[in-house]
């Protein structure tokens, strides 16, 4: 897959993908409309058929997915597979992050396809030669006995001899080493790297190679380049916006499709750039607590959420969160951060002044 | 004598009805905008970015002055034939008027330009001033404006910056050190109550990770009195942020078996 990252990068040096410096002052000025309420959406190319319609069947398939999982694997076996096979090496403990907009079983998959033993649970197992953490989401718990928990677990990961990969998100990993410096046992954190506009175009054009994806706003074929330069600055745009996490960029791109009805441009697909939402109005203090505790802790149960915010939540406020996309719950009844807000939540809390670590 | 009175009439030369009635115009327009960008920074403020809050805040009593010396140098080419013989009349008389008339305003005034310049507070500060403790909501030509935990607002001139010092708890920065007081029986060994204050903080949703936290203890006669220092990364959630730390630290401390000393006991001491 051309343009695609041939390697994991180092934590701190992640390269978030950069817009354009004029199209980052249109955003800020767009967020400000609509801070303001002057926002009235009425922006489109003359161009624009007035009947399309919005998708509702994804645009992407398995194919797409299981190309990327088999890129990060890839990825992932050439980072760590010497040093898993090594005999003796001094690099007992080693992590490797990912964007929290990520699937959260990612590494659990990568491990399980490996056969490598994980510790779902976050309780290590000093008979293993190596094991995986999958996930951080056992070790963040802000309250004194997750904090308790977390300690054991270091103590541990000193004295045991198990050969340990650590997995997880990076606000999580930021947490934990602000806490309790677990980053001090661990002799190298990697990063899944960013994909770039031109990766994420080969990453579209995986399954839509001959497909016509235009843009509602300027009406040019958003993955056209010439002299290597894109003809639309949607994807340039959007590799900005999701930090270059490829998931959450093809989620932000199925959301943003609207298909031609017409027979003659069947094959043409318009795109809108993505319509964050923004949080309840009057209660963007509570909804901005509840964000952050349930990014620090991966998977949050409702009913723990008074045992880690000493605030009284408005009711209603963890339904309007997930009407408004920023919430769901998972599989176990845990509330989680929708994968592709991430990034957005992220700058939400950034900006709110939330500590939300280093990328 | 003959000199002095060519003067003053050739400084008065240009006063006329229309004069007067442009100048009101401009001042009232003055007046008026400086209002509108009273009210409008302010909540442009609470819009943007935390980092860009108090920056923008700032600006409205910077605004003020620019505002105040525009109008000034539209005004008084109107009213007054300015050549530097009148301006030195006009300075004169000013300077008389302020010595003796005006003197506790002038030097408010003046000590509110000093006040602009050296920042020893600027809007959105948190500060203590004599035993006023409170958030400067605004900075006027005479006075600061202080908002107190208790929803009071207090005027107090500038002119107490030549005689009082100023503590300012956030100096410009978006947080504060927060402490919370705890009085502890001294009939137990000290162990591990650092620790547990610590965990106390760290859990805080309140907390600025970056900053330190810090447990410092010292005897008193009637305990051990512990205060539990962090900062919080927002300073309009301080008091939360202490209320947190103080229910918390209480709750955890008791569950460790330490005694809270009471008031009453000590009363009846």
């Amino acid at each position: 897959m051309e343009h695609f990252p041939k390697s994991l990068v180092s934590f701190p040096d992640y390269p978030k993908p950069q817009t354009r410096a004029t199209n980052r002052v249109r955003d800020a000025f767009l967020r400000l409309r609509r801070n303001l309420h002057l926002d009235n959406g009425e922006d489109e190319s003359d161009l624009v058929p007035d009947d399309l319609q919005s998708v509702t069947s994804p645009i992407f398939g398995q194919e797409t997915f299981d190309r990327l999982d088999e890129h990060v694997f890839g990825l992932l076996d050439d980072s760590f597979a010497d040093w898993v096979e090594e005999e003796d090496t001094p690099h007992r403990v080693c992590a490797c992050l990912s964007l929290p907009s990520a699937p959260s079983d990612l590494f659990q998959r990568w491990a399980e396809s490996r056969g490598h033993a994980t510790l779902e649970d976050g309780k290590l197992d000093g008979r293993l030669r190596f094991a995986v953490l999958p996930s951080l989401d056992p070790l963040c718990e802000r309250s004194p006995s997750g904090l308790e928990r977390l300690r054991r677990f270091c103590e541990k990961a000193e004295t045991d001899k198990t050969r340990l990969l650590l997995c997880g998100s990076t606000i999580q990993w930021s947490f934990i080493h602000w806490i309790c410096g677990l980053d001090l046992l661990v002799s190298d954190v990697r990063m899944i790297p960013p994909l770039d506009a031109a990766a994420l175009a080969s990453l579209l054009a995986i399954e839509h190679d001959a497909h016509c994806f235009k843009s509602v706003k300027s009406g040019a074929a958003i993955l056209n380049t010439e002299d290597g330069e894109f003809a639309d600055d949607y994807m340039i745009d959007l590799a900005a916006d999701v930090w270059g996490c490829p998931w959450a960029a093809l989620e932000v791109f199925e959301h943003s499709v609207t298909r031609n009805v017409s027979a003659e441009e069947a094959d043409v697909t318009w795109l809108d750039r993505y319509d964050w939402p923004a949080l309840p109005m009057n209660h963007t203090r509570d909804a901005r607590f509840l964000l952050h505790a349930v990014l620090i802790h991966g998977g949050l149960a409702p009913q723990d959420i008074a045992n880690v915010l000493p605030l009284t939540l408005p009711y209603g406020l963890l339904r309007a969160l997930k009407r408004r996309g920023f919430l769901c719950m998972d599989d176990t009844g845990h509330l989680r951060i929708v994968p592709h807000m991430a990034s957005h939540v992220h700058r939400v809390l950034r900006e709110a002044g939330f500590p939300v670590g280093e990328v | 004598m003959e000199d002095r009175a060519d003067q003053i009439r050739s400084l008065f030369e240009d006063f006329g009805t229309w004069n007067i009635l442009q100048a009101v115009t401009i001042a009232v327009l003055f007046i008026l905008l400086y209002k509108l960008v009273k009210i409008a920074l302010p909540r442009l403020a609470e819009l943007l970015p935390t980092n860009l809050r108090i920056m923008v805040l700032n600006a409205v009593p910077l605004a003020r002055i620019v505002l105040m010396l525009a109008a000034l140098l539209l005004i008084i080419p109107l009213l007054f034939d300015v050549t530097v013989e009148n301006l030195v009349l006009i300075l004169g008389t000013i300077g008389v008027a302020l010595g003796f008339a005006l003197k506790d305003f002038a030097t408010s005034a003046f000590a509110g330009l000093v006040a602009v310049y050296e920042k020893p507070y600027r809007s959105g500060d948190w500060v203590r001033i004599g035993d006023d403790y409170g958030e400067v909501i605004e900075i006027g030509l005479r006075a600061v404006e202080l908002r107190t935990a208790d929803d009071d607002v207090v005027t107090i001139p500038h002119s107490r910056i030549w005689s009082e010092n100023i503590i300012n708890s956030n100096n410009g920065e978006n947080t504060l050190m927060c402490v919370a007081e705890f009085l502890i029986d001294p009939g137990r060994r000290a162990d591990g109550i650092s620790d547990l204050l610590k965990d106390v903080a760290l859990t805080s949703p309140f907390l600025d990770w970056e900053r330190p936290i810090v447990v410092v203890m010292r005897n008193e006669s009637c305990g051990t009195r512990v205060l539990l220092r962090a900062y919080p990364f927002e300073i309009r959630d301080q008091f939360a942020f202490i209320s947190d730390l103080t229910a918390r630290g209480r709750d955890a401390l008791v569950g460790a078996g330490i005694r809270i000393v009471r008031m009453p006991e000590l009363a009846g001491e």
